[in-house]
């Protein structure tokens, strides 16, 4: 298998398997719409889980 | 409905079925991005978790390789297109696209990348193939045969040439389909139909009520389980017993107050518009326009001794199927707690 490549940008950090188990799936099956991403965007958003 | 793994597989064009792809993601042991990584490698598809920096996720977000995963404090987004200033994405199997920099407000910085390549496919895909186009057919002949039964059933009643039986008959099917889906809500068991019908006046609204202490009577028995008691029954007299439609319309009537109860709870009481519930109390009062229409309520009085046995016969027959809908609604809702407690206490 191929692995993805990530682009060589500075800010970019690989997740560690132990990281990535910590991002779980939303259990709501919202719908991401446009209105709804607006509002999610004035709440504020970190990189951290 | 296609789940957030069998749509990334699409936009990757990796070979897989609906059925199977959507199975395993819901069957994951780790329901994160760790697990769904490890599912993709099951599929010849490599995966690896990224996490961006504010300053950096603009640049990151136009050099990124597509189709990627996006976390949002809502869900997952697959992104699949970044041009002209907006991003195109897929949010459960619905496409939008936003501007850039409202994508990169919403966007946490977290993404999934994927790689997949010409041997990337669903493990066992053309038995699970052939598997859904049979269950494809299986569900295209059931629907054929229940029309053409109906449709038989209907004739041998002599009911053939009455529109209005015609018409009840079909708002008696539609009453079935929107208690099932209501049972569904109440059960917590994803349904695309049901997601679609309850987007309509409130994105959620259904789910909300559905769960809520209004959805049942004293805790006893759901509304839900009584509409699905209340149209089948009707259908099935309907054909088999057309003699009972006086009885049938007068137990509709009955039943009108609780449609005023119901609008009156969402609007006052809840707050929020359960689409699935109000079209159920517009196929109750719909019905009652087609037995007026049909002269069917005309005929109610004078009350006649074999119309109270009627009366008496269909509702010995609600009671029964509804006791019967909530024993299995029961039973159901036990096995579906204990397989989310196993899934739990298993991650």
């Amino acid at each position: 298998m191929t692995q993805p490549i990530i682009p060589d940008i500075p800010g970019i950090t690989k997740l560690s398997p132990l990281d990535m188990n910590g991002v779980h799936f939303n259990k709501r099956h919202t719908v991401l719409t446009p209105e709804i991403l607006s509002s999610l965007s004035s709440k504020g958003t970190d990189g951290d889980k | 409905m296609a789940s957030l793994f069998s749509d990334f597989l699409t936009a990757l064009g990796v070979k897989h079925t609906e059925g199977y792809s959507d199975r395993k993601f819901a069957e994951m042991p780790f329901q994160s991005m760790f697990g769904l990584a490890n599912l993709l490698k099951q599929y010849g598809v490599a995966a690896a978790g990224i996490s961006v920096d504010k300053e950096s996720r603009a640049e990151a977000m136009t050099r990124l390789p597509l189709p990627f995963l996006a976390d949002t404090p809502d869900g997952f987004a697959i992104v699949t297109n970044v041009a002209d200033g907006n991003v195109s994405y897929i949010t459960q199997h619905k496409q939008f696209r936003v501007a850039t920099d409202k994508f990169l407000a919403a966007w946490n910085g977290i993404a999934l990348l994927a790689s997949a390549d010409e041997n990337s496919v669903e493990p066992f895909y053309f038995r699970h193939h052939v598997a859904e186009i049979a269950e494809g057919v299986k569900r295209w002949v059931l629907r054929v045969l229940v029309v053409l039964l109906l449709g038989f059933a209907m004739w041998a009643s002599g009911l053939w040439s009455h529109w209005a039986a015609w018409f009840t008959l079909l708002l008696d099917c539609i009453g079935i389909w929107l208690s099932w889906m209501l049972v569904q809500k109440s059960l917590g068991i994803h349904s695309g139909a049901a997601d679609a019908v309850c987007s309509v006046l409130e994105e959620g609204g259904c789910d909300e009520l559905a769960r809520s202490e209004a959805s049942s009577f004293m805790g006893i028995f759901k509304w839900s389980e009584v509409g699905l008691a209340y149209f089948s029954i009707s259908l099935l007299a309907l054909l088999l017993f057309p003699s009972t439609l006086p009885a049938l319309a007068a137990i509709n009537i009955l039943c009108l107050p609780y449609t005023v109860w119901s609008i009156l709870y969402q609007k006052f009481k809840a707050k929020v518009w359960c689409t699935l519930c109000v079209c159920v109390q517009a196929t109750l009062w719909l019905l009652f326009v087609s037995y007026l229409a049909g002269g069917v309520i005309a005929r109610i009085l004078p009350f006649t001794p074999s119309f109270w046995i009627n009366f008496a016969v269909l509702a010995a027959c609600y009671i029964a199927t509804l006791l019967g809908i909530n024993a299995l609604d029961t039973a159901l809702s036990n096995h579906l707690k204990t397989d989310n407690d196993d899934t739990t206490n298993n991650t």
